[in-house]
């Protein structure tokens, strides 16, 4: 494949799939900066070897899979600070409605007292809303482990009473 | 809170985020820098198998057993065993061979994931602790479903590693730094300093197998924070690259 297709493959790829990705690269990390790290962490890897990516069955799938394993082996690139803007780029949500902000900083804390292997398989099992067959192929672990840390994973954000009050005020709306 | 509402909360929750337009060229870069590493790297081994006359290669020529199983060889020895890249190895991985890996959706997924998982959570927090001077981090290779622990060149700690882990398979390598002297150095830059003299830092993350720093800072200022900031900082090793904007939500 001639360098110029290549990159231009891999760019509408990057175009296509970064959003979808880059959101559960957020419920992952928690915030922006860790997100845009973890997904062009993947997709660096996802460049190095793009000709047997592009070649998988679903590219999309095998670049996912590279941002989950690589945020559940994440013990390397560790971020020491973050550092808001003066002023912000464009694409930065202004228009929050009111509790919003309030729910997704219950979320970030709830998600924080999970185990990275837990975190991953809530966010594949519920925000991606994937099978419990799916996120254990996805994850590399068997079918018994997905439910076993989902039931776990549920229970520990069960305890956290202002997630609780937050998923409750979302249905009432 | 049922499962359904967990998913509405957590779909609602995602704020809209950044998605700066050089993100292709970043990756690139980034490609290109861990291209290069690897070559690095890779000199340097051929360079130490020369030197210490073709030992480690000898032994990987001679090959280790492949069919041993683990609970034969679970006697650990006093130190790791060296590998033709240099690389030491933990008796527990003798005759260690994973499983099949398991395939999603045409891809191949490493099958031990959760118990490595499990496994460097048990390695990290007592290492950190009894060797803050010599150990960097422990990695998850799903290319070959192993754990590597990088740490600073000591017989010390390798000895540590096999006695207290010698029946997994841990590979232990060569970093230039530990997560400790990461840290002191990353103290040291005061962003608030730096955003007065009108450089914005957007990370600073520690590069333990190089040994250096590295200070992202907004594209329009790069050229004279790489004049500045080490200037500033001479006992600190930095790298300072293009950083990405971060957005707090």
């Amino acid at each position: 494949m001639a360098e110029q297709d290549r990159t231009r493959e891999f760019t509408d790829f990057v175009a296509a799939c970064s959003p979808a990705l880059l959101r559960s690269a957020w419920l992952l990390t928690g915030d922006a900066g860790r997100a845009e790290d973890l997904l062009q962490t993947a997709l660096t890897k996802a460049w190095r070897h793009w000709t047997t990516v592009v070649h998988a069955d679903s590219p999309e799938a095998y670049v996912r899979r590279m941002v989950f394993t690589t945020y559940v082996s994440w013990w390397r690139r560790r971020w020491r600070a973050e550092v808001p803007r003066a002023s912000t780029p464009e694409g930065v949500d202004h228009t929050d409605p009111a509790g919003v902000v309030a729910a997704r900083d219950s979320v970030r804390r709830a998600l924080g007292w999970l185990s990275r292997q837990q975190r991953a398989i809530v966010v594949l099992r519920y925000a991606e809303d994937r099978s419990v067959a799916d996120t254990a192929a996805l994850l590399g672990c068997s079918v018994g482990t997905v439910k076993v840390q989902s039931a776990r994973a549920l229970s520990t954000l069960r305890l956290d009473p202002d997630l609780v009050a937050h998923s409750e005020e979302g249905v009432r709306r | 809170m049922n499962e359904q509402e967990l998913r509405r909360v957590l779909v609602r929750v995602v704020p809209r985020l950044p998605s700066p337009e050089d993100r292709v060229s970043a990756v690139i870069a980034r490609a290109g820098r861990r291209q290069r590493n690897i070559v690095t790297v890779g000199a340097a081994v051929i360079v130490g198998i020369v030197v210490l006359g073709g030992v480690p290669l000898v032994r990987a020529l001679a090959g280790r057993p492949l069919n041993v199983p683990p609970a034969m060889s679970n006697i650990p020895s006093a130190s790791p065993t060296p590998r033709a890249d240099g690389v030491l190895e933990t008796p527990g991985c003798v005759g260690y061979h994973p499983d099949m890996a398991t395939e999603y959706q045409g891809t191949p997924v490493a099958p031990n994931q959760m118990e490595l998982s499990d496994l460097a959570e048990r390695v990290q927090p007592p290492a950190m602790s009894r060797f803050p001077d010599v150990f960097s981090y422990v990695e998850l290779r799903h290319e070959n479903d192993r754990l590597r622990v990088w740490r600073k060149p000591s017989a010390e700690f390798d000895a540590w590693i096999v006695r207290e882990f010698g029946n997994e398979c841990l590979e232990i390598a060569d970093a230039k730094a530990s997560e400790k002297e990461i840290d002191e150095w990353s103290r040291q830059v005061d962003f608030r300093y730096w955003r007065n003299k009108g450089i914005d830092i957007y990370s600073v993350h520690g590069d333990a197998i190089e040994g250096v720093l590295v200070i992202g800072v907004a594209a329009e200022d790069l050229a004279r924070a790489r004049k500045e900031i080490p200037k500033k900082y001479p006992d600190i090793p930095i790298k300072v690259e293009k950083g990405v904007p971060v957005v707090l939500t």
